[in-house]
């Protein structure tokens, strides 16, 4: 069957159209298109039309358009929209004007930058003009690292590299430096958190140098559909920015499909395994030869996915050539090959992981199964992108595990199709995060009296704060360097804080092995001594835990119990920052926080019953942590009208309501925020629940939640309201055994009253 | 709402050290000094040649060289990261003058004073038509370049010829002495013993320390470390000289084959020739003569390679080899099979010799000289068919 007789079929099938929650028909759209602009290098145009494009999509015309006038920009289309060109096409016609302009390109991840580069090879190879692109990063050879500095018009790289390698060195970029006109940063929406407030600071750090010397690079940034493209773009880069929006790209028949696997567990809401479920869709569509690609959540799980495809296809020599598994962990060539066999059809099924899911071009396939919701909208719709790239029909059928936030989406179809909710927040300004770059840009050009870095108003105090403590000299009206390491080398972009603990496998004496990272604030609750350690879904117990070293040993065990730290957070008010009352009358604050917390104990809890099998002791210093949350205080009216047990039980069922719905609508991970409810909090002396980013410093997540706290209640409301559950489950206001028999209907009350809804008392 | 400085003391793990007031510094000139050493510290500076240069550094050199137009250069730093805030903080020159050689040391007593310092040095960079270091190329010049860079100066300035002694020295001394920095190729070649020297790694919070205190007197020891190093930096380069361009001099025979080794690579044939000649009669001969037959076999003189590796056959120098090459010089240059075959099962023979350790490399050898066997006897029966 093609890919229309098998959707029909599926519409008849009535055990598959019983666990889907939805389906979605987006109708084929024609492209919108614009000639070639008059402006544009005659050179250019003969290329294209070598390859048979003779107009450029609308979006792509304007961006040219914006380029010519020196705006700075950011493109806001879909995966498949011939985004490239964007950029492609001012740069090349700058370089061509003037054969001494450079630009910069950065990619979020390897893979994705050598794509990039290899399409801009084709176009030059085509031009036939000494322009050169080249890749630097880790992979780079030394001896062509010069060649790159001196004559490379075009550097693709990534934000590390940037910030490690090029900008303390800058004097060996002379030449990118001085003659920079373009900065392209494409798949801004993966900015986000920490990362993200780490690249604006690396940019604020290049526009400085920059500066230095007499360069005003312009920026072209590309982000997948998120609500705030152009908020972010200007957090990012500190510039104005016009948008480009307006898809002109001609799209296929899509169908997006959410398939809910059926209930095996009422009480407890567990849902047959979504790995089960996708290998059976995958397998009908591998049946039809209907190019596909199955997106998994880690790696383990591409590899069971992989495994288990590859023996339903065996031929009689036991090969599968056509299943092939794609991940982070494999060669370059390997990768190199997969992606080969895809363009060339060779190949008709792909399991990966989100490595696929960023721009790289892999050819035609037809339909997508994602194992589970990858997290964000803006990332489902970039895996989804990676089927239908062509103008014909493709399918995304996106099977829900029984997690809660999937839970919650495959219910929500509106969440999901409606305009983004999805808000990308970075906070450039998180103290800890501007310090580190403030020294690194310090190293890098001595600050005079009276700059400012990027802007920030605090930067006097700021370097008043690093002469203090002997990092910077100032004298004579300049601050310089007085330390005698790089300042970058210790600074990891990916964490707020530079004391990452690496998590040590040592199940195997010969052969020790790093398997992950954890920031320092989770360590007390995950990684105690004799933890039960979930890693890509085994179980390892930690054997030794060095607090001085950030090292954590653990080594592989099965068990039928995890364990439960019992965290003894105390939160501290620096300050008030905001405040506001809800619809129901209640106070919310915007503050700075300080939580200390300190784990005592643990419990270790039977597998499948949740039983309390005993108790262990958990040795550990306090640690304590700056940041910023938001707070909901309930008075005392309120509170007065339940027994204690019942207002307890609402208090665990709203933070937990608020834990899940948070994410989605501040499009970050779980465990990036964290709810808390203290019954009597010491400063408020009322019942109260917290919600505050993980992150030292904070990186706006609060400020946002704080912004949209109404929101936030409303879908708590609506999560618990329509829940199929009795009387609680993990996908809404927690376990009966946490929340009591009464606690999914005293939340839901609750809720009401800080929404002003509650009528009848 | 608590202020910011206050906010930043608190996310320190541990309170902030109370820093010391930036103390101003009453001096607003360059710290510069001069001392003079008699020219008898240097010998055979006349065999100085651009070609002698050449053979040494590679690259051109002018026309005519001078000891009076070299500036030796060496440079105190606060740091080795090589990043563009690593400042080189004293500067130490050496040069010959009239007077004897001089060596200039200046150092700038805070931060404001490098663009100073660094005019200084322009000025002298322009009298000298050739610079030499120790590691220059890879560290002192592109930090200096860097310095010029930041501080908006042209780099025109830099002597465009560069003899760094680093990479002749290792070349020549690293089988023999094996560590090739400066303090280690000092005390055993020049014989110099240093007493109380700073050591490197010092330097940089030495600096910080006194831009703290003021205390200026234990910076004395970085520029008397300095002041040793430019001393012996000139004195190294002259006895390198002297060494490459008098070869039979040298006694020490590892260095002989090394130097043969180097100009070798250089392209410095007849010196290299030379050199390896000299090695007959010493521990070095075999290596020597190896070299040398197959330069011979790459200049086409046959006769001569098969001579130089009958001798290492007579003396036991690596006589495997010797059988092996002979073979293939019969085999392919010579024509004459007999022999190659009588070399190859000489080598075979050898091989077999049970005291022989025998691993992969052993057993490739015997596997391609197998192979060259067979195919001997396989041209020496098809030739004795044909008539």
């Amino acid at each position: 069957m093609n890919l229309d007789q098998l959707l029909s079929s599926l519409r008849q099938n009535k055990s598959f159209m019983d666990c889907v929650t939805h389906w979605r028909t987006l109708p084929a759209t024609d492209g919108s298109y614009a000639d070639f602009p008059a402006s544009m290098d005659q050179r250019i145009q003969k290329v294209l039309e070598k390859r048979g494009i003779f107009r450029l999509y609308s979006h792509q015309a304007e961006a040219f358009r914006l380029a010519e006038e020196k705006k700075d920009f950011v493109v806001v289309t879909p995966t498949a929209s011939g985004k490239t060109l964007c950029y492609n096409l001012p740069v090349l016609s700058a370089i061509l004007k003037n054969p001494d302009a450079r630009a910069l390109y950065l990619f979020p991840t390897k893979a994705l930058s050598a794509d990039q580069v290899s399409g801009l090879y084709d176009m030059i190879t085509a031009l036939d003009m000494d322009i050169k692109a080249y890749t630097y990063d880790g992979d780079t050879q030394a001896v062509a690292r010069k060649a790159i500095r001196q004559t490379g018009h075009i550097v693709v790289t990534n934000p590390d590299m940037l910030h490690a390698n090029m900008l303390p060195h800058h004097t060996k970029w002379v030449k990118l430096f001085e003659n920079l006109e373009y900065i392209v940063i494409d798949e801004i929406h993966t900015y986000r958190g920490v990362f993200g407030s780490h690249l604006a600071n690396v940019l604020r750090r290049l526009k400085r140098l920059c500066d230095f010397y007499g360069s005003h690079p312009r920026f072209i940034l590309c982000s997948a559909t998120i609500q705030n493209p152009v908020e972010l773009a200007q957090a990012l880069t500190g510039r104005e920015i016009a948008p480009v929006t307006g898809n002109g790209a001609p799209m296929g028949e899509r169908h997006f499909i959410f398939y809910n696997p059926p209930v095996v567990n009422k009480q407890l809401g567990i849902r047959k395994g979504a790995v089960n479920e996708t290998l059976s869709v995958a397998s009908m569509l591998l049946r039809n030869h209907i190019p596909t690609i199955v997106f998994a959540k880690s790696r383990v799980q591409v590899e069971v996915l992989t495994r288990r495809m590859k023996d339903a296809t065996k031929d009689a020599y036991g090969f599968s050539p056509r299943v092939r598994g794609y991940r982070g962990g494999y060669l370059p060539s390997e990768r190199r090959d997969i992606e080969r066999g895809l363009r060339a059809g060779e190949v008709d099924m792909v399991v990966s992981t989100n490595a696929l899911e960023l721009g790289i071009d892999i050819g035609s396939l037809n339909a997508c199964v994602l194992c589970g919701y990858p997290g964000t909208i803006a990332s489902t719709w970039q895996q989804a992108g990676r089927a239908g790239r062509r103008k014909d029909t493709a399918v995304t059928i996106l099977v829900a595990t029984s997690a809660a936030l999937d839970q919650y989406v495959i219910e929500h179809p509106d969440y999901f199709f409606g305009a983004s909710p999805e808000n990308a927040l970075v906070a450039p300004n998180n103290l800890y995060i501007l310090l580190s770059h403030l020294k690194c840009s310090a190293y890098e050009l001595p600050f005079q009296d009276g700059e400012l870095f990027g802007g920030v108003a605090d930067t006097p105090e700021c370097l008043e704060y690093l002469t203090e403590n002997n990092i910077l000299r100032h004298l004579d009206g300049k601050y310089y360097w007085m330390e005698e390491d790089l300042p970058s080398g210790e600074i990891s972009l990916r964490s707020a804080t530079s004391e990452n603990f690496v998590i040590i496998d040592i199940t195997n004496p010969a052969h020790h092995r790093v398997i992950g990272e954890m920031d320092r604030f989770t360590v007390p609750m995950l990684l105690h001594e004799n933890a039960i350690y979930m890693h890509e879904a085994k179980q390892y117990q930690v054997e030794k835990l060095d607090f001085d070293a950030c090292k954590a040993f653990i080594r592989a065990v099965d068990v039928d119990y995890y364990t439960d730290a019992d965290m003894n957070v105390s939160l501290h008010i620096l300050d008030d920052l905001d405040s506001r009352a809800t619809k129901g009358g209640v106070d919310v604050t915007l503050g700075e926080l300080r939580v200390s917390t300190i784990v005592k104990i643990f419990k270790k809890m039977k597998l499948d019953t949740h039983e309390n099998l005993g108790f262990g002791q958990v040795m550990l210093p306090q640690t304590d942590m700056h940041t910023v949350g938001m707070w909901w205080t309930i008075p005392d009216s309120l509170a007065a009208r339940y027994s204690n047990d019942e207002l307890q039980g609402a208090l665990v069922g709203v933070a937990n309501l608020l834990g899940i719905v948070a994410p989605l609508y501040l499009m970050c991970s779980p465990r990036d925020i964290r709810v808390i409810y203290q019954v009597k909090a010491p400063i408020t002396d009322k019942p109260t629940i917290f919600l505050y980013d993980s992150f030292p410093g904070g990186v706006g997540l609060s400020e946002k939640a704080f912004s949209m706290q109404e929101l936030l209640l409303e879908q708590a409301l609506q999560v618990v309201q329509q829940c199929g559950c009795e009387d609680g489950c993990p996908g809404c206001v927690g376990p009966v055994v946490e929340v009591g028999g009464n606690g999914k209907k005293t939340t839901e009350a609750v809720l009401k009253e800080l929404l002003g809804l509650w009528q009848d008392f | 709402m608590a202020g910011l400085l206050n906010k930043l003391r608190m996310m320190d793990a541990a309170p902030a050290r109370p820093a010391p007031a930036a103390r101003p510094q009453e001096q607003r000139k360059v710290y510069r000094n001069e001392t003079f050493f008699p020219v008898s510290l240097f010998s055979d500076m006349d065999c100085l040649s651009p070609e002698l240069l050449t053979q040494i550094f590679g690259g051109d050199f002018p026309d005519k060289v001078s000891p009076e137009d070299i500036l030796f250069f060496d440079t105190e730093t606060t740091g080795l990261s090589g990043g563009v805030g690593t400042v080189a903080f004293q500067l130490g020159l050496g040069y010959f003058t009239p007077a004897g050689f001089v060596v200039e040391q200046l150092l700038m007593h805070d931060y404001p004073e490098e663009p100073e310092m660094l005019r200084i040095l322009e000025a002298r960079f322009k009298r000298y038509p050739l610079l030499c270091t120790f590691n220059g190329k890879t560290f002192d010049v592109p930090l200096i370049r860097t310095r010029f860079l930041m501080n908006r100066m042209p780099e025109s300035s830099i002597p465009a010829c560069h003899a760094d002694v680093l990479y002749p020295a290792r070349r020549i001394w690293k089988l023999r002495l094996k560590q090739c920095n400066l303090g280690n190729l000092e005390e055993q070649l020049l014989g110099v013993q240093r007493e109380n020297d700073l050591p490197g790694y010092l330097v940089p919070q030495t600096y910080f320390q006194y831009l703290k205190d003021g205390n200026f007197e234990p910076l004395n020891g970085i520029l008397e470390h300095n002041r040793q190093d430019i001393v012996s930096l000139a004195q190294l380069f002259f006895f390198l000289c002297k060494q490459v361009s008098q070869p039979e001099k040298i006694a020490e025979k590892e260095d002989l084959l090394s130097l043969a080794r180097a100009m070798e690579k250089q392209g410095q044939k007849q010196k290299a020739v030379r050199c390896y000649r000299l090695c007959t009669g010493s521990p070095m001969q075999g290596e020597a003569f190896r070299a040398l037959s197959v330069m011979e076999k790459r200049d086409g003189n046959y006769q001569a390679a098969v001579k130089l590796l009958e001798n290492m056959l007579r003396q036991g120098d690596d006589p495997i080899y010797a059988c092996e090459a002979l073979a293939k010089l019969y085999e392919h240059q010579l024509r004459d099979v007999d022999r190659a075959l009588s070399y190859t099962r000489q080598a075979l023979l050898m091989l077999s010799e049970p005291t022989l350790r025998k691993d992969e490399a052993v057993q490739e050898t015997k596997n391609a000289l197998q192979y060259r066997y067979a195919r001997l006897r396989r041209k020496l029966s098809r030739s004795a068919e044909t008539p």
